[in-house]
């Protein structure tokens, strides 16, 4: 009973902090949970729709076999396969408006019956009912378009399907879901057309002949029941069936899952050390609030014990009170957590391409914040301890509080400034809590910005990380135009600097479907470790390769091409996150063995002197060749998605960050107000201004947050790169290495002790409210 | 000689109560004098002093300090005049406790404009007796050595008019005396000094008392200027009669 009396009587006494700590605990349970029901639905969502519509183990993409019935059904004779499926397919390119798509569009013919895609709403919002049949002259566009073309419902899209004119114009009637490339990180992109149409354009490749521009292909999805991993049900379907003579390319379900999914495990990877990090502040916070609390209730604590309370009753009146904080955050975050994850899986579906259903997983929230509780409630008894070394006659008399140390900072004529000094410096207890936040906020807005930094404005760090060697701009002729011609467009407009050859041909690495970037200067190659492979019997692969494959460096493997197979040596590891990491490295020496050196599998890239008429000309060349050669910069269009979506997860954090500023400054000011009320009445009586008090105050944070900021920014320079890296290198991308210029270093610890200043100020509002005529009343 | 300080008509009601702390006060308080202001509890004393000081607000009237309304006067203003013209002696010291004690005179001689703030302090900080304590925290010092420090600290610069309120209430009878002792110094030096008291050994160190009652000066007592050779026993018998006949 009386330990509920005094709990209330405690509430009401520190409801400020109480109510700060609810905030933080708020806070931090929404980011917990929102990553994890982020990641955890867009996770169970992926997987349900592409089992769904029966996607399978591993879908294979291949062209130049008829209507492919015979290849599903050798593939459904393999060994261990247990289902397969196929879809009617057209590869092209296309162009929307003034822009042309940097890799080719599958067009896919509508078949309701067994693949039944949903249909979303024309502001993305929500499901349509999905047709019986697509109109002809209409199609249905992957959500993503949106926001890598622009693409609305009503727009057109060309596809050249043969040279001489022969394109096809198609009015979009809708955005649909796909579930297996969908997503702006996926290069490739599907349209769902209709059946007729899907024939007409077949019967124009035809009769097309060598003029034709796009492929008749399948899509063959390929279910093994989960019995085999990737790479066993790629060598059985390659060793039992003649797909490997028609493959464009394959993929397994994990892969691209690991493509649909990208965005969203960016996403959780960066909140969850986020909400790591907000956890470590709320324990900072709570610290800091038991200890001024108990300095502020000593004497009360004091009488009580004189009463006979022992240190059991007031440690647990200090647990009950702060707890009935916490634990109501804790759940307000956790509710919260839905319908914020909620809004922010709508929020993307442009780039994501799905309408992902918020779910919160209850059960492992739950959990986790009762991890929290028992982290804060153990914390919390930690820092109640020293009630229990509580004098009662000490502390009725206030002789127990910590005194004021002499200090040795001058007091010049710069008043705010030096009392700011001398008040932190004999005082530095009271703003550890500030200290610790800054470090803590300086040290994640630090691997935010690197983060941010490494992108670059217009995603150069993701760009090269995804590319296996720089380039300004690459073309590749489709048909009979010479690269001579290229070059001559190009020179009219700057002199090209240097160039290479790149071609992205299939090949089967150990059995598993891979894609080579063969290379004429293996010396390009973005190198990790290792050296280049200059010799014909030498490659260098990725990292995820060699964790896939179990390989290092110095070891043979078996490739496998379209003109046969040989064994060939790993000199050493580069990056490419394309294909999630899924590359090999190759000299064109290398790559003759075994392939095709036709003129049509290369793309020249230029490095041009002026490259700020790059886009200058791509227009020119896309004007003069149109169709004929394809054309691509060092970007693609689903990155302008994804760099929104970065700057707004940026954003997000930066607000968090100066959210928990401002509580901890509320907090410790208002604390640090209660405290020194007599001294700052004090120093008004005796004529200094409120303003300039108020200045002074403000000044003490900056101090107690740059003693923070300057060991964050000191640490954020040592390690937001291996942790930021690491984050990287879940995603296939290897070589994270933000360089940042020197504001760039400094800035997070500037902003936090800026945030700090400005809040801090806010915060001694109470100053100029300050009752002086108390003082002379003898308070 | 025009007066240093004086009120017109000041009157003060506190909020939720109907009854006036302080009713047409008018008084004035000539440059070099020391006077006192006495009355029971609760009679608006402090009250008055806040008023007359610039600490408080008043609900009417005006209070003029060298000629100028310092209703008036803004936040900023007002600060300016606590710091170069008004000092201030409180019942319990009052020191910033984070500072020394000569960090506390200092502090108040950089607000009030002293060219060498430090020299300053230490020099009145001597004359109160308390050099030995400079370098202390006001917790490491006695009360009647605080106190000290505080009237040296409110004696800083330029100083026009120092205000005191109940200066010995919380001391024991050695420091009292020493306290009264630095008071009158400082009034014989020329300093105008207002002080509130309900100790007629302290009144009766003043040059005028003023006697409060219910909000209004209900009465007016001129006392000889007090020396170390002033008859102490006449001077406090004179004192309390006055007082016994304003039922005191």
């Amino acid at each position: 009973m009386e330990k509920r009396v005094l709990i209330r009587a405690g509430l009401r006494r520190h409801r400020g902090a109480v109510l700060s700590l609810m905030l933080l605990a708020a806070l931090t349970a929404l980011a917990l949970c929102g990553v994890l029901a982020v990641s955890q639905s867009a996770r169970m969502y992926v997987n349900s729709e592409t089992a769904r519509l029966g996607m399978g183990d591993m879908t294979l993409w291949v062209s130049g076999a008829g209507d492919g019935a015979a290849l599903a059904g050798d593939a459904a004779n393999v060994p261990g396969v247990t289902g397969v499926r196929a879809q009617q397919i057209i590869y092209s390119e296309y162009e929307i408006g003034e822009q042309e798509s940097d890799s080719e569009g599958q067009l896919i013919a509508y078949d309701p019956a067994n693949f039944a895609y949903k249909m979303l709403e024309s502001d993305l919002s929500g499901y349509a009912d999905a047709p019986q049949d697509i109109a002809p002259g209409e199609l249905y566009a992957g959500a993503a378009m949106r926001s890598m073309f622009g693409l609305d419902v009503g727009e057109t899209i060309t596809f050249p399907i043969a040279r001489s004119g022969g394109k096809v114009t198609f009015t979009v009637a809708g955005h649909f879901e796909d579930p297996l490339m969908g997503s702006s990180m996926t290069g490739m992109k599907s349209f769902l057309i209709s059946k007729s149409d899907y024939d007409a354009i077949a019967k124009m490749i035809g009769d097309a002949g060598s003029n034709g521009l796009a492929r008749r292909g399948q899509m063959i999805h390929v279910d093994a029941g989960g019995a085999m991993n990737a790479a066993e049900l790629s060598r059985a379907i390659l060793e039992h069936t003649s797909i490997g003579a028609h493959l464009e390319f394959s993929h397994s379900a994990g892969v691209l899952r690991g493509f649909m999914l990208t965005l969203h495990n960016v996403f959780s990877g960066l909140m969850a050390a986020f909400a790591a990090v907000l956890l470590l502040v709320t324990l900072v916070v709570l610290g800091h609030a038991i200890g001024a609390g108990i300095e502020q209730d000593a004497a009360d604590m004091g009488r009580l014990a004189a009463m006979g309370a022992d240190s059991g009753l007031l440690r647990g009146v200090q647990l009950g009170m702060y707890a009935l904080g916490i634990a109501p955050g804790l759940a307000l975050g956790l509710a919260a957590s839905g319908p914020v994850s909620a809004a922010l899986l709508a929020m993307t579906v442009d780039t994501t391409g799905l309408l992902v259903p918020a779910r919160v997983p209850v059960g492992l929230c739950v959990a986790v914040l009762v991890a929290a509780v028992a982290l804060l409630v153990g914390f919390i008894w930690l820092r109640t301890a020293k009630i229990a070394h509580l004098k009662p006659i000490e502390a009725m008399r206030g002789t127990n509080r910590t005194a004021a140390k002499a200090c040795a900072t001058p007091i010049g004529s710069m008043l705010a400034l030096s009392l700011a000094v001398r008040q932190v410096a004999s005082g530095a207890r009271r703003y550890a809590g500030v200290v610790l936040t800054a470090l803590l906020l300086t040290l994640f807005a630090s691997m935010t910005g690197r983060i941010a930094s490494w992108l670059g404005p217009s995603g150069e760090g993701l760009m090269d990380a995804f590319n296996p060697a720089d380039l300004h701009i690459a073309a590749q002729p489709m048909g009979d135009t010479p690269i001579d011609a290229v070059d001559t467009v190009i020179m009219q407009h700057s002199e090209i600097t240097d160039r290479y050859a790149l071609a992205m041909p299939s090949v089967s690495v150990n059995s598993v479907n891979m894609t080579a970037n063969v290379i004429t200067q293996p010396e390009r190659f973005h190198m990790l470790a290792g050296e280049t492979c200059m010799g014909e019997d030498e490659i260098v692969v990725t990292e995820f390769v060699a964790a896939d494959l179990g390989v290092s460096i110095g070891e043979r493997v078996n490739i496998a091409g379209p003109r046969g197979s040989g064994a060939y040596t790993i000199t050493g590891i580069y990056q490419c996150a394309n294909d999630m990491g899924a590359n090999i490295g190759m000299s064109r020496e290398g790559y003759i063995r075994i392939g095709e050196d036709r003129p049509q599998i290369w793309c020249e890239h230029y490095f041009i002197a002026d490259p700020q008429r790059q886009g200058e000309i791509m227009a020119a060349l896309g004007e003069t060749f149109g169709g004929d050669v394809y054309l691509h910069e060092n970007s693609w269009p689903g990155l302008f998605g994804i760099l929104a979506a970065m700057d707004a997860l940026t954003m997000a954090e930066y607000l968090l960050t100066a959210v928990f500023v401002l509580v901890v400054t509320m907090l410790t000011g208002g604390k640090l107000l209660l405290f020194e009320r007599r001294d700052l009445c004090i120093l008004r009586a005796m004529g200094m201004s409120s303003t300039r008090l108020r200045v002074s105050f403000a000044l003490r944070f900056v101090f107690a947050g740059a003693a923070g900021a300057l060991p964050g920014t000191a640490a954020g320079a040592i390690v937001t790169d291996p942790l930021a890296g690491y984050l990287m290198r879940l995603y296939g991308i290897s070589n994270f290495a933000s360089k940042p210029g020197a504001l760039a270093l400094v800035m997070p610890g500037l902003m936090v002790t800026a945030m700090f200043a400005v809040f801090g100020y806010a915060a001694s509002a109470g100053i100029k409210r300050a009752d002086l005529g108390g003082l002379i009343a003898g308070e | 000689m025009e007066a240093i300080l004086s009120a017109r008509g000041v009157h003060k009601t506190f909020p939720g109560s109907e009854n006036r702390v302080l009713s047409d006060v008018n008084l004035e308080i000539m440059p070099g004098e020391f006077v006192a202001v006495m009355g029971r509890s609760g009679a608006g004393k402090s009250t008055l002093l806040y008023a007359l000081s610039g600490m408080d607000a008043v609900d009417g009237g005006q209070v003029f300090y060298k000629g100028k309304d310092i209703t008036k006067l803004a936040e900023r203003d007002m600060a300016r005049l606590r710091a170069k013209e008004f000092g201030f002696v409180f019942q319990q010291a009052h020191l910033v406790s984070s500072l020394t004690l000569l960090e506390n005179a200092v502090v108040a001689g950089h607000l009030a404009g002293a060219k060498d703030a430090r020299a300053e302090a230490e020099s009145w900080l001597t004359r109160v007796g308390v050099a030995g304590a400079i370098g202390r925290l006001p917790h490491q010092v006695s009360g009647g050595e605080a106190q000290r420090a505080a009237i040296a600290r409110a004696m800083m610069g330029a100083l026009g008019l120092l205000f005191a309120d109940e200066p010995t209430g919380s001391l024991n009878k050695r420091s009292t005396q020493d306290v009264l002792d630095i008071l009158s110094t400082i009034s014989a030096g020329g300093q105008t000094i207002l002080m509130v008291t309900h100790d007629v050994r302290c009144a009766m160190r003043a040059g005028r008392v003023l006697y409060l009652e219910d909000g209004k000066i209900a009465g007016e007592m001129q006392l000889e200027p007090y020396s170390e050779n002033a008859d102490l026993r006449g001077r406090e018998a004179r004192l309390t009669a006055w007082l016994s006949a304003l039922s005191w």
